[in-house]
């Protein structure tokens, strides 16, 4: 017989009643204030699960309610006469320091892995589900946003707009087909020498860029760039990986003070700082790539990257952690060392 | 053992509430939550809620007896799904289509007040003390009306001229200046009144079985803290001016050649350390609001005679915040569970029930039982529904 002393409420008052519980060595239950009650089996019970070493409840068929903070005498009972039921296993993991290591062990892993491999791997494998004019079609209205905000018409000669038309158009043929492929130059206003490219195909390069380069090869290198951010969906990918990143940290953080979610929200940026320039490398390759296969000398995307870099120092540098782009070294390398092997080969 | 010396008439001796809880058992609880969260890609964060909301509702206890939390994690699990749901699609509407963000944004403003009643009524009722649960009976039009319509009125006075100016050149913008400074004072002038009216909403529409909660705190109490607020803040920004001025003197007294590679050497220390006193003296303004406007609400709140009393400190609020801050910086964020448990601990050492007789009378009620939808889009929303 095993006695577990504790409360007893009713649940139709909240007055409370100094109990007993008593099992008896068949597994059967009865309680000290309602002894007129037959023994019930422990299956008839509403056994609440351990949590720390909060007061168990235990709820009889009638609603009333049996409380006890005798959390092992409770344990105990269980493990003579209960049944595999609940998840016991859950407040062993708690209360074990060795499974405890393991789980912040395993958590440190499991979010890296995550993060860094599971979350862009799924973003990629969603957007290439996404047939090219689907994705072509989600930014409508996303020009006319820029315009407002950054952009002003271009003053470049239409002689020189029409030759570079011609050279993307030549380009988009051997691109992906289903977007809406279409190139718009504009002056840059604060955001300088840039060229950026819309989820539908259209890509917009500022009078700024134009006039940073020494010829047509270095903004042609550019442009690959663009419409592989494009063919690879990036925006598409960029959208599903902050949201999930978002998601992320509001569950992490859901339980800390306002004050503390100001700190918390650093790693957000930092891990999104990341991705970005994961999909700028990846733009990169498909730059390389079409050069290559066009007989273009790389070495003129390290050109026009390293003369950028150069009028941006002037400006002051962001530490390449927080920095949306790779460092311009990195990006630059592979261009250098196939442009030297272009070199080498072509003599 | 618990004592259960309350059931004896005890003529207005103040009762306090307990936090017995302690941050290293919390954390392992909190962790292995985590650990099976992110394994189970976010499935068990139902359950982990669970275990979380149980850990601390009872270790908080009344004259001996804990605090009950009842949610069932399946019920849970749905409504989070929905708000996952929602709230990927607002995310990634953000990015594409300023039309469709639009619309989910007002799709989630007519739901807001729905999403509010439910969760409270999903707390409530799955909240319990001595076996009886708790009642929540607020309504959709009283919440639409407190958190929406009433907050939203000094808005128009700010954004109508937007909308009925095509601004050129040559409009005059005095006009619109002037009417989005009526609508700010309007704001200052009437946000502790609103405040005010939503704790009244919410403490009124309260029970605790067949019982319900009375408000009856002062609007000019609410007043006179916003005031003190509204004087720290300002006494802030005359010490930025005073330091930015000084910044930008010393800088003018040196206007040479190689100036730009000396700011740049301390730009970031500097802009390091202003962070830091920023968001210590921010922590101030919102350790004093905190304690102060938690006591007025408790203070002013009563049921069946019973009355609730709290001495919440400015300082001693802010400390912890302090403490709590400095340790999830310094630990990578291992602080958390013992940054939670010192909350819970300083709010519950500061709040107390004046009995009126014994806490034995309470019958309860009966009542069905709700979905969680709206708990959880309020808890993926970052609502802070208070109390």
């Amino acid at each position: 017989m095993i006695e577990i002393p504790g409360q007893c409420f009713d649940g139709e008052s909240s007055a409370a009643t100094p109990a007993v519980l008593r099992v008896d060595e068949a597994g059967l239950v009865t309680l000290s204030i309602y002894p007129a009650h037959l023994p019930l089996a422990l299956s008839d019970l509403e056994i609440s699960e351990r949590v720390g070493n909060i007061p168990r409840l235990i709820r009889f068929p009638d609603g009333a309610q049996f409380r006890t903070a005798q959390n092992d005498q409770v344990d105990q009972v269980l493990a003579r006469f209960g049944h595999a039921r609940g998840s016991r296993w859950v407040h062993r993991l708690e209360s074990h320091l060795r499974y405890v290591a393991i789980a912040v062990v395993v958590m440190v892993i499991a979010s890296f892995g995550l993060v860094k491999y599971g979350i862009p791997y799924f973003a990629k494998l969603a957007a290439q589900t996404v047939s090219a004019q689907t994705a072509a079609s989600i930014d409508d209205g996303a020009m006319q946003v820029l315009d407002k905000a950054f952009f002003a018409p271009s003053k470049l000669d239409p002689a020189i707009q029409a030759r570079l038309r011609k050279r993307f158009d030549r380009m988009t043929t051997v691109a992906e087909p289903g977007f809406k492929y279409e190139l718009l130059f504009r002056a840059g206003g604060p955001i300088g020498a840039n060229a950026l490219a819309l989820a539908s195909g259209t890509v917009v390069m500022t009078d700024e860029m134009v006039q940073a380069a020494k010829n047509d090869e270095e903004l042609v290198s550019v442009l690959a760039h663009e419409i592989g951010h494009v063919v690879h969906r990036h925006s598409l990918r960029r959208a599903f990986q902050s949201s999930v990143v978002a998601l992320l940290g509001v569950m992490l953080t859901g339980d800390v003070s306002s004050v503390a979610q100001i700190v918390a929200a650093l790693p957000v940026i930092l891990v999104e700082a990341q991705y970005s320039q994961n999909l700028e490398s990846e733009a990169d390759a498909y730059s390389l790539a079409y050069m290559q296969q066009q007989g273009i000398d790389p070495i003129h995307f390290k050109n026009l990257m390293l003369r950028l870099e150069k009028k941006h120092e002037e400006h002051g540098k962001i530490p390449s952690f927080f920095a949306t782009h790779p460092e311009t070294k990195e990006r630059v390398k592979l261009f250098e060392r196939l442009g030297q092997q272009n070199g080498a080969s072509s003599k | 053992m618990q004592q259960n010396n309350i059931t004896s008439p005890s003529g207005g001796q103040p009762l306090s509430f307990q936090f017995t809880g302690s941050g290293f058992e919390y954390f392992k609880i909190w962790i292995v939550n985590l650990c099976l969260t992110v394994i189970t890609l976010g499935i068990y964060s139902a359950w982990a809620k669970v275990r979380r909301n149980r850990y601390f509702y009872g270790n908080t206890q009344l004259a001996g007896d804990a605090f009950e939390y009842l949610a069932n994690p399946i019920s849970i699990l749905k409504g989070r799904l929905i708000a996952v749901a929602f709230f990927v699609a607002l995310s990634m509407s953000q990015h594409f289509s300023v039309m469709l963000y639009g619309i989910l944004i007002l799709v989630f403003l007519v739901l807001f007040p729905w999403i509010l009643v439910r969760a409270l009524v999903f707390r409530a009722r799955n909240t319990a003390f001595r076996n009886i649960r708790f009642t929540f009976r607020g309504t959709y039009g009283q919440a639409f009306l407190n958190f929406l319509l009433l907050p939203a009125l000094p808005a128009i006075f700010i954004f109508a001229p937007m909308f009925l100016f095509q601004p050129n050149a040559q409009t005059d913008f005095t006009p619109m200046l002037v009417s989005a400074g009526v609508g700010l004072l309007l704001v200052l002038a009437f946000a502790p009144y609103f405040l005010y009216r939503q704790k009244r909403w919410f403490i009124d529409n309260s029970g605790f079985g067949t019982d319900r909660f009375d408000f009856d705190a002062r609007v000019i109490d609410y007043y006179k803290v916003f005031g003190v607020m509204l004087l720290m803040i300002l006494a802030l920004g005359g010490v930025f001016a005073l330091f930015g001025g000084i910044a930008m003197a010393s800088l003018g007294g040196k206007a040479g050649g190689d100036i730009q590679a000396t700011v740049a050497g301390y730009w970031f220390l500097g802009m390091a350390a202003f962070y830091l006193v920023v968001l210590v003296i921010y922590g101030f303004i919102f350790a004093y609001a905190n304690a102060r406007f938690s006591n007025i609400m408790f203070c002013g709140t009563r049921i069946d005679g019973h009355q609730f009393e709290a001495d919440l400190s400015a300082w001693g609020l802010f400390k912890v915040y302090l403490i709590n801050l400095l340790g999830i910086i310094f630990t990578l964020g291992l602080f958390i569970p013992w940054a939670k448990v010192n909350i819970a601990r300083y709010m519950a050492d500061h709040v107390y029930l004046i009995p009126n007789g014994d806490l034995d009378r309470f019958v309860a009620d009966q009542q069905s039982a709700v979905a969680a939808v709206g708990e959880e889009m309020g808890e993926m929303f970052d609502i802070d529904i208070g109390l």
